[in-house]
């Protein structure tokens, strides 16, 4: 219920933004993101609005009672990995495809290994690197993609 | 009649019957790898064609047309991110039924669907390709944009929980989609000076992280399936038992095929949206539209009988006007120039023979599809539901790297990937879904194109208004934009009322049976 507020409101400033921003163009070009504008407004002011009804709340609670009874999500794990994926694709063009691919592949199986077993961790490293190999080859040799190649490759 | 027959035996010869096989096979492959479109698959392996003569080329290129249209399914089941943009629609089944350990079944049911679609496709093609190019003419600006207005009525079918959450969705995407050169004026917008906005927001890398990276971080969250993503449960007789499932719904597939073939003729629109159409046509007809969204094998099958029918409704425009329906067509055109063959009449007198081979072997393509598809799905499934999240995290999202850098060559579409996969995470954590954001998206530059340029059509015939209700096509589509909008509420209202005439039916039983 609280989320869907501020999603609502968030959504609000965007759309109080485009519709701003969209001043500034002639008026052919304007008119299309003008009209989607206020219908993303109209709509989140209702969202907003319907949250605070009895049949929202009601809802939201089925929702939290549902979520409780469930396992709690691994939140640690979904940021690390988050970090891991956005530093993948910066690097992309500096150190290549393959190795930051590679390195970012060991470090996801390491954040979510369930066991601290050395062998199936290993057994997923090797995996990984021979999956991500061939696919880089596939792209590079047989599909001719020029992917990243950075310093490294 | 003798082009007829030749063009039979030459499709029959072990060779070209061969290149159909690994056309298809190649499309299946390609397809199946996120950010590889249809258009992409053709465009990768024209130029191994260069060396054949026109019919190897043109029987191969077919192939893979259809391979990669159906090969789109596999990730949409597997990994719930569509291969290809045509297979949006089956995600919304196909993942759901993964999920539930059947992915095997879901890729069966898509692989029947798709090769009966593009059977009735090219029925179509070889049939009544004519007549239908020159209908396809009648689409100006006015019928594009209610074409699109009912395209977006679909948001309140892919969006049961909440309509409103589904509505946003699409208005948002819709704005995304506003993001780079108007298509009217050229005038560039919300770009904030930067040159990788100035082209706009590109679809399939978008649409790579809606899907994907929710997903990805999805499987990330949930400790429970840290072991493995995906469960596999094998079915004893499953070719059996899924095909008498299938074939008790000859309404469905023919419907679903029809409405693809149909879209697919219309320039510009495509199997994307065919499928997306066929989908909501089916939750609309069905007697048990709950179970859409939640793994229905009619929901697959509607989304993948259009979208491969939509490839032999796509090339009726191409081969009779030179107009492809869709990207992949308008790669096959660039083929078709390169081998000295001119779109329209000609194709059917001066080269009659190569193009009825052409036509011949699409349909030994979508047969070839059956058996092929089914064994490649089977390995395909297994090794998927065999990977523990340690391993299919990091693959998929490898995958969407490479496949959304491949489209354009450029590290600017991986960073949009990203971004949209972040919005589409944060989106989900609040209930947003993202079919309905792919779908503003996707129907966008269409919608406004033809907003725009009715109006100054209407402008200058002095009618800015009439002209978007008074032309007999629009007309038609107007009606099915209400039907399709209002179909929710009839639904709802058909529902209490079946149920009150059941409950009056009951009372008066139990009420006998109090009396005795």
């Amino acid at each position: 219920m609280i989320k869907d507020r501020i999603a609502a409101l968030v959504l609000v400033g965007v759309g109080v933004f485009a519709w701003i921003e969209a001043q500034r163009y002639g008026p052919m070009s304007r008119l299309f993101p003008q009209v989607v504008a206020v219908a993303l407004v109209v709509l989140s002011l209702f969202l907003f609005a319907s949250s605070f009804s009895a049949r929202s709340r009601r809802a939201a609670a089925e929702r939290q009672a549902e979520s409780s009874e469930g396992e709690r999500p691994d939140v640690r794990g979904v940021l690390l990995s988050l970090l891991v994926i956005v530093a993948w694709t910066l690097l992309l063009e500096v150190l290549g495809v393959w190795t930051s691919s590679v390195i970012a592949f060991v470090a996801l199986v390491i954040i979510l290994r369930s066991t601290e077993r050395a062998a199936v961790v290993w057994r997923s490293v090797a995996l990984g690197v021979v999956l991500v190999t061939g696919f880089v080859l596939l792209f590079r040799v047989v599909l001719r993609v020029p992917l990243p190649e950075g310093v490294l490759w | 009649m003798p082009s007829l027959l030749e063009a039979l035996l030459t499709v029959g010869h072990p060779v070209n019957l061969m290149l159909v096989a690994l056309g298809v096979g190649a499309g299946i492959v390609v397809g199946a790898l996120p950010g590889l479109t249809a258009t992409m698959a053709i465009a990768l392996l024209v130029p191994f064609t260069f060396g054949m003569n026109v019919v190897h080329a043109l029987v191969l290129l077919g192939g893979i047309y259809c391979g990669a249209i159906y090969g789109g399914s596999y990730a949409a089941i597997l990994i719930n991110t569509p291969g290809t943009p045509a297979a949006i629609a089956t995600t919304f089944d196909g993942f759901a039924l993964a999920k539930k350990g059947h992915a095997y079944r879901a890729i069966v049911v898509a692989t029947i669907a798709s090769a009966i679609g593009g059977l009735v496709g090219v029925a179509f093609l070889l049939f009544l390709a004519p007549p239908l190019a020159r209908a396809s003419l009648q689409f100006g600006p006015p019928e594009f944009f209610w074409l699109t207005v009912f395209g977006l009525t679909i948001i309140a079918t892919i969006s049961p929980r909440s309509t409103v959450k589904g509505l946003i969705g699409g208005a948002l995407g819709l704005l995304i989609g506003t993001i780079g050169i108007a298509p009217v004026d050229g005038r560039v917008r919300y770009a904030f000076r930067t040159i990788a906005l100035q082209n706009g927001i590109t679809l399939i890398p978008a649409l790579i992280g809606l899907f994907c990276l929710p997903e990805i971080l999805d499987m990330i969250a949930s400790r429970f399936h840290r072991e493995t993503a995906i469960p596999y449960r094998p079915q004893r007789h499953m070719l059996r038992r899924v095909w008498r499932l299938v074939a008790r719904k000859p309404w469905l597939l023919l419907r679903s095929s029809v409405i693809g073939t149909v879209i697919g003729i219309i320039p510009g629109a495509g199997a994307n949206i065919a499928g997306m159409v066929s989908y909501n046509e089916a939750v609309r007809v069905s007697r048990k539209p709950h179970e859409f969204g939640e793994g229905s094998l009619e929901g697959i099958t509607a989304s993948e009988a259009a979208n491969n029918a939509g490839v032999g409704g796509s090339l009726v425009p191409l081969l009779t006007l030179g107009i492809p329906g869709a990207p992949p067509a308008a790669v096959l055109l660039g083929a078709l120039l390169l081998k000295g063959m001119r779109p329209g009449a000609e194709l059917f007198t001066v080269h009659a023979s190569v193009t009825y081979t052409f036509m011949f072997s699409l349909v030994v393509a979508n047969i070839v599809l059956l058996p092929l598809g089914i064994l490649l799905g089977k390995g395909a499934s297994k090794v998927v539901t065999g990977l523990p999240t340690t391993v299919l995290a990091p693959l998929v999202f490898f995958l969407s790297v490479i496949g959304a850098f491949a489209i354009q060559n450029n590290v600017g579409d991986v960073y949009v990937m990203l971004a949209m996969g972040l919005v589409g995470f944060l989106g989900r954590r609040v209930g947003f879904q993202p079919g309905p954001i792919v779908l503003g998206l996707i129907l966008g530059a269409m919608c406004e194109q033809g907003l725009v340029q009715s109006m100054l059509m209407g402008r200058a015939a002095g009618t800015p208004v009439a002209i978007f209700f008074t032309r007999p096509i629009s007309i038609v589509l107007i009606a099915l934009t209400v039907l399709s909008a209002l179909w929710p509420v009839l639904a709802r209202v058909r529902q209490r009322h079946t149920r009150d005439e059941a409950a009056a039916h009951i009372h008066p039983i139990v009420e006998e049976k109090r009396d005795d």
